[in-house]
């Protein structure tokens, strides 16, 4: 193989790394301009022409075009429910570590036991996210998870693992991917506005396209008896999020005058039928009933809750 | 209404094709020259640059040719491209008028 013919192959597989589409209509023509700027007797591109390539074909294959309607709809999604999401949690943190409501929902219970220090956590990453600080917000979220996610790892099987800390760490992975796959609680920028009237739905009562509500928690079988998060998804990314989507005025901090109200409409119904304020619901995840129960020793795991069979004396 | 400064490649690539239709090698030296070198597009920058203008409806294809046995497709401004141009135009020429302005004046005081 020559010189030229070797360079060629080379720099062909670096085009390799762009979307099909791309190829074919850039392929050839980008070939051209790489073979045409070479040095005479070049052999294999250089370092930095390999690196732009690549960046480059990262940078096509992250932007949605007008044509790619599935991938904008999956990023606004994830935009709104990365800023929603955080946002909803502390609130009902925030309210119940005020002894105000009962908290309602696994999840929710479990946080609402955490410690100061897991609050905090919480307050910093809402912070981030309202200040629309999106990389450090989802370093923030990596970091929560990690957090979580260390003292687990003792766990002797995952299956151990209650199925509330499961959740929280999809919650916080879905929110640091969210973060960084998207505008996140930049969700006026110009990109998504194309789709805002798709997403919104008649009259902005809320977003009912899969990509929204599966891209929120508690759906796909974790909204059973035990991790009921439906007030929960319901009360924040599902309605919220065609919201902010339709109105590009709406800025997505004034998001936090929203489930507050919601809490006055949802909150208060598990208080009643629970009859009492605080009370936990007296499901497997709720560790105080839980340990009551014959035949398994749960423990805390920082925010983690995991059970697991009783140890051998 | 306000728009997002352009990037300063963007920008270069706009002005390129503003003299008229050039095809992706082109567009990179001419961008070299307007800079005076300061600036050098490399492929990757530049077609993931054009694909986006051109998603924009900023720039669209001319014609291709072959040469040498080498596709070169051809690229030039549309109308919006050029207005978009323009208006980028207009509001550095308003910034430098005005650091001339204060320059002016600091020299004037000094």
């Amino acid at each position: 193989m020559n010189g030229t013919a070797e360079l060629e192959g080379r720099y062909r597989l670096l085009l390799a790394l762009y979307p099909a589409e791309h190829r074919r209509a850039h392929e050839d023509e980008m070939l051209g301009v790489l073979m045409t700027g070479a040095r005479a007797g070049q052999g294999r591109p250089g370092l930095a022409e390999a690196a732009d390539l690549i960046w480059g074909a990262l940078r096509i294959r992250l932007r949605p075009t007008p044509h790619d309607a599935a991938g904008l709809l999956w990023r606004d999604a994830l935009a709104v429910v990365s800023t929603v999401l955080p946002l909803i949690i502390l609130v009902y943190l925030s309210v119940s570590a005020l002894g105000l409501l009962g908290v309602h929902g696994a999840l929710l219970a479990a946080l609402a036991r955490s410690d100061a220090e897991s609050l905090a956590a919480w307050v910093i990453l809402t912070a981030c996210v309202m200040m629309r600080l999106r990389r450090i917000a989802a370093l923030v979220a990596a970091g929560m998870l990690t957090w979580y996610a260390i003292p687990a790892a003792d766990v002797p099987n995952w299956y151990y693992l209650a199925p509330v800390s499961m959740l929280l760490f999809v919650t916080l992975g879905l929110e640091a991917a969210g973060l960084l796959a998207s505008p996140g609680p930049r969700t006026a920028d110009p990109d998504v506005e194309g789709i805002r009237g798709r997403i919104g739905g008649p009259g902005g009562c809320g977003v009912r396209h899969p990509a929204a509500v599966g891209a929120a928690p508690g759906r796909n079988g974790w909204d059973h008896d035990h991790c009921d998060l439906r007030r929960y998804q319901w009360t924040g990314a599902d309605v919220r999020a065609g919201q902010a989507c339709r109105c590009p005025a709406v800025d997505p901090r004034l998001l936090c005058l929203r489930p507050p109200s919601r809490l006055a409409l949802d909150g208060r119904r598990p208080l009643r039928e629970r009859g009492g304020l605080g009370r936990a619901a007296p499901d497997h995840t709720d560790l105080p009933a839980a340990r009551r129960a014959p035949g398994r020793d749960h423990r805390h795991y920082g925010g983690a809750a995991c059970s697991c069979p009783p140890r051998p004396c | 209404m306000s728009r997002r400064a352009l990037q300063e490649p963007t920008f270069l690539i706009l002005t390129a094709l503003a003299a008229g239709a050039q095809h992706g090698y082109g567009i990179m030296s001419d961008v070299g020259k307007i800079s005076d070198g300061r600036v050098k597009l490399r492929a990757g920058t530049l077609y993931a640059a054009l694909d986006r203008l051109d998603a924009e409806n900023l720039i669209e294809a001319d014609r291709e040719e072959i040469v040498d046995g080498r596709l070169r497709r051809y690229y030039r401004l549309t109308g919006a491209g050029a207005q978009r141009l323009a208006a980028e135009v207009e509001r550095l020429q308003a910034q430098t008028n005005v650091a001339a302005r204060r320059l002016d004046l600091l020299g004037g005081t000094a």
